[in-house]
């Protein structure tokens, strides 16, 4: 029965449709390269054109170029803005540890399954840490992904991860990076934010005395499944190399804490989702206290001051779970506290 | 499925030429094709909520065929009121159990009594309250003997589930759609495209403004305490216009959809933000469900044959229960009581039926009577979707007395500016909307030139696509 030929007013009619729709595409592709150029889309509000190419070259670009270079690490990075700006290589250099920070802004489990666990096979962390801030899990990935569509070359992947997204706002974002061509990206200048100075293999050092707070607002934190369940992909990539995978939350303020009105019960269902996933999860929360004057930038990332606090913490907590033991470090409290 | 989702972009155009590739077989295969493909559209949802759909069709083609082969008048009305009660049971259960259970516990608990009873939490399958009505309709009918009983149970089965009105409408009437089932589809461009054109119209309402606006109204009801009268008036006239883009959208989408397939479906909504009363106003909003409530509840009621007083009253009585058939909460039911009140000044000044079709005939701009008169019918719909909008009568009653009798400019205020995009965008549409106010649709332009019309059909797809929300939220209707 389905091999009788279709009625040739609907082939028509299909046809015409086609039409339109191969119109359509042709003044988009046009409407998003000029927003791509003009960065005309950033003005208007409610807009999925994409962001302005050529003024946005941010941390996550000189990240991933600099990853290219880099093997077999001892320690690998992941997660949002929170790592970049928390976890210092030089810390680790100290301990004669080879580390690369590949966090990027608002990456989340979706961005990092896309974009990061195609370099696994090249950067064979011994250790993986990946901050699960609680913010980051709730959402979609989109703005993770219009960094990372951006600011990294237009490749396979990075479609996926955009298409993953389901919001039209990543896809176009790429495609203007496509249309940039190789060579734009390549020449692009690096642009920070005030107060940032780039400090290598991914991390971002914030000056102490740089300070943007605002009101706290008090709401409360769906984790998504879907995110969940792309972590659960990451951390099994990871493990297939023989890494050993720690999740964690960076410290935050307590006034985040305050304002995040179900934080406990995130915290209790991080915890055993973690123990179900037999990977360890450390809520740095719930060990130190920083003040949010002296230790944050604004409402939730660290400055220097209070990564220099945070670090030794952090290394003598991983001592405890015997992480350090696989690359061959001491677990001595002097060198922590 | 949502219309608005990945899904359905790739399901409609298969569905599409399956269907017409089955047209030169047989019409029986076509109605099969057409139910499966219906009961996938539903099924995306909940598919245990298929039983239901089944349930109620099988009930109701069944009762048909009994009141075809009957005729004393007993043994007909025992086989009416089986069609209501299995129909009207389905609906009270899933929708209504909780709420009459909560509103007794309730009543009884002011009386002093401390009643624990059950409360089910009962999962509402979408489209209940459509799909229910539609097959109500038939066997109505076919008790009244207005239509014969049909004995094509493939037919009759298709026309309870077909996918573009099963969720949210229009509530199709059997003597108008069920022959379309029983009769050989030829495929008709000119109508297909069409169709396309008001779907295009229905995404670009939906997805460009209903979707953008909501996240503000969202943020306003929410925060309806905090909020000045300024920004509470914003809150609630954006959602006037939510709800209309949201519905009518829906709507077009599903008729457009129906075209495609060679089915023509009733039209649901005629620019009712343009009406001068609000008598026009329920003759252009919702209209399929008005009309079934006009023809199947105001009418037995008496409608207005017997005498001022009861006219009154089966007036306030078919909108209060037209205001509990969209939802399970006594704002719905004060919502359909408010608009059953704003009647009664003009039945006692006779100007209920004042307004014919027409809008301002053959003038670009209506008089300024005429605008007045659509300003404060415009005005007494937005009180009253207050309530609809509202979680409960308290917030209705808050939300307005802060927003009436409040200082306008205290409290806290969200910037003017974070409003532009989505009034530009309303502006926009009932500029065009005011055009073709004597049109099907307002994508519907006989007589202009193609490369007008295709540049005008790109525009507005070019603006769902850079404007538009693609969240595949879900259409306000499909809770009802």
């Amino acid at each position: 029965m389905l091999g009788r030929p279709i009625d040739v007013d609907v082939r028509r009619f299909v046809l015409r449709a086609s039409l339109f729709l191969a119109f359509l595409s042709v003044a988009n592709l046009g409407l998003i390269a000029a927003a791509g150029r003009t960065g005309i889309g950033r003005s208007l509000r409610f807009t999925n054109l994409p962001r302005r190419t050529s003024s946005w070259g941010g941390q996550s670009m000189v990240a991933f170029r600099e990853a290219k270079s880099v093997s077999d690490v001892d320690i690998l990075f992941l997660g949002s803005s929170h790592t970049y700006r928390a976890f210092d290589p030089r810390f680790f250099d100290e301990l004669g540890w080879s580390s690369m920070n590949l966090g990027s802004t608002a990456q989340s489990p979706l961005n990092t399954y896309y974009m990061v666990t195609p370099l696994l096979d090249r950067l064979a962390p011994k250790v993986a840490v990946i901050d699960v801030y609680w913010l980051v899990l709730e959402t979609t990935g989109v703005e993770g992904a219009l960094d990372l569509a951006q600011n990294l070359p237009a490749s396979w992947a990075a479609l996926r991860m955009t298409l993953a997204t389901r919001d039209p706002r990543a896809l176009n974002q790429l495609v203007a990076r496509f249309l940039e061509g190789q060579e734009a990206l390549e020449r692009r200048p690096v642009t920070l934010r005030p107060g940032d100075t780039y400090v290598g293999r991914g991390y971002v050092e914030k000056a102490a005395d740089y300070k943007e707070f605002q009101e706290y607002r008090p709401r409360g934190v769906t984790i998504s499944d879907r995110q969940l369940s792309y972590l659960r992909r990451v951390i099994e990539e990871l493990r297939e190399r023989g890494s050993q995978v720690v999740l964690v939350v960076a410290p935050v303020p307590q006034e985040e804490l305050q304002a995040t009105s179900n934080y406990e019960e995130i915290d209790a269902r991080m915890e055993s989702w973690a123990l179900e996933m037999g990977v360890a999860y450390i809520d740095f929360n719930k060990i130190l206290r920083l003040d949010l004057q002296d230790h944050f930038f604004d409402n939730h990332h660290l400055n220097q001051e209070g990564v220099s606090r945070f670090l030794p913490v952090f290394y003598e907590e991983i001592c405890r779970l015997g992480s350090w033991d696989r690359l061959g470090g001491s677990c001595s409290t002097e060198r922590g506290l | 499925m949502l219309f608005n989702s990945w899904a359905f972009a790739a399901f409609l155009p298969a569905v599409f030429l399956i269907y017409w590739k089955l047209a030169a077989t047989s019409l029986r295969f076509q109605n099969l094709f057409l139910i499966a493909a219906s009961y996938l559209f539903y099924g995306w949802w909940d598919y245990r909520f298929l039983s239901l759909i089944i349930i109620s069709s099988a009930v109701d083609y069944s009762v048909g065929l009994g009141l075809a082969a009957t005729e004393g008048a007993r043994k007909r009305k025992a086989l009416l009121l089986a069609s209501l009660l299995a129909n009207l049971g389905l609906l009270g259960f899933f929708k209504y159990f909780d709420f009459f259970i909560e509103s007794f516990a309730a009543l009884l608990a002011t009386l002093g009594f401390q009643p624990n009873l059950p409360s089910l939490r009962v999962v509402l399958p979408v489209g209940i309250s459509f799909y229910t009505f539609q097959t109500l309709s038939y066997t109505i009918d076919v008790y009244r003997r207005r239509i014969p009983a049909t004995r094509d149970a493939v037919a009759f089965f298709a026309f309870v589930s077909f996918f573009p009105q099963l969720v949210a409408g229009p509530i199709e009437r059997a003597a108008s759609l069920l022959p379309q089932f029983q009769r050989r589809r030829a495929f008709d461009a000119d109508v297909a495209a069409d169709g396309l054109r008001q779907m295009l119209w229905g995404f670009f309402k939906k997805m460009v403004i209903a979707d953008n606006v909501a996240r503000h109204v969202d943020v306003i009801f929410a925060g309806s305490g905090d909020y000045g009268g300024q920004t509470l008036f914003f809150g609630v006239f954006l959602f006037a216009f939510q709800i209309y883009c949201d519905f009518s959208g829906y709507s077009d989408i599903a008729i457009g959809t129906a075209r495609l397939f060679g089915f023509s479906l009733m039209r649901n909504f005629a620019y009712p933000y343009f009406s001068r009363n609000i008598a026009e106003f329920w003759r252009r909003w919702h209209i399929s469900l008005s009309t079934w409530f006009r023809d199947y509840l105001y009418i037995p009621l008496g409608g207005s044959r017997l005498g001022a007083f009861r006219h009154h009253v089966n007036v306030i009585i078919t909108f209060t229960i037209s205001g509990l058939w969209h939802g399970a909460n006594w704002t719905f039911v004060i919502w359909g009581l408010l608009n059953g009140l704003y009647f009664i000044p003009l039945m006692w000044t006779g100007r209920r039926k004042k307004h014919g079709a027409e809008i301002a005939p053959g003038r670009v701009l209506p008089r300024l009577t005429e605008l007045a008169a659509m300003a404060v019918t415009f005005a007494a719909t937005l009180l009253a979707w207050v309530f609809f909008r509202a979680d409960s009568l308290s917030h209705a009653v808050s939300y307005l007395g802060r927003m009436l009798l409040g200082n306008p400019f205290a409290g806290e205020q969200i910037a003017r500016g974070v409003f532009v995009p989505g009034l530009t965008f309303i502006t926009a549409m009932v500029a065009v909307e005011w055009l073709q106010r004597h049109r099907q649709h307002a994508l519907e332009m006989p007589g202009v030139r193609r490369w007008i019309r295709w540049s005008i059909y790109l525009a507005v797809a070019l603006s769902i696509v850079t404007f538009g929300s693609f969240s595949q939220t879900n259409f306000i209707y499909f809770q009802f």
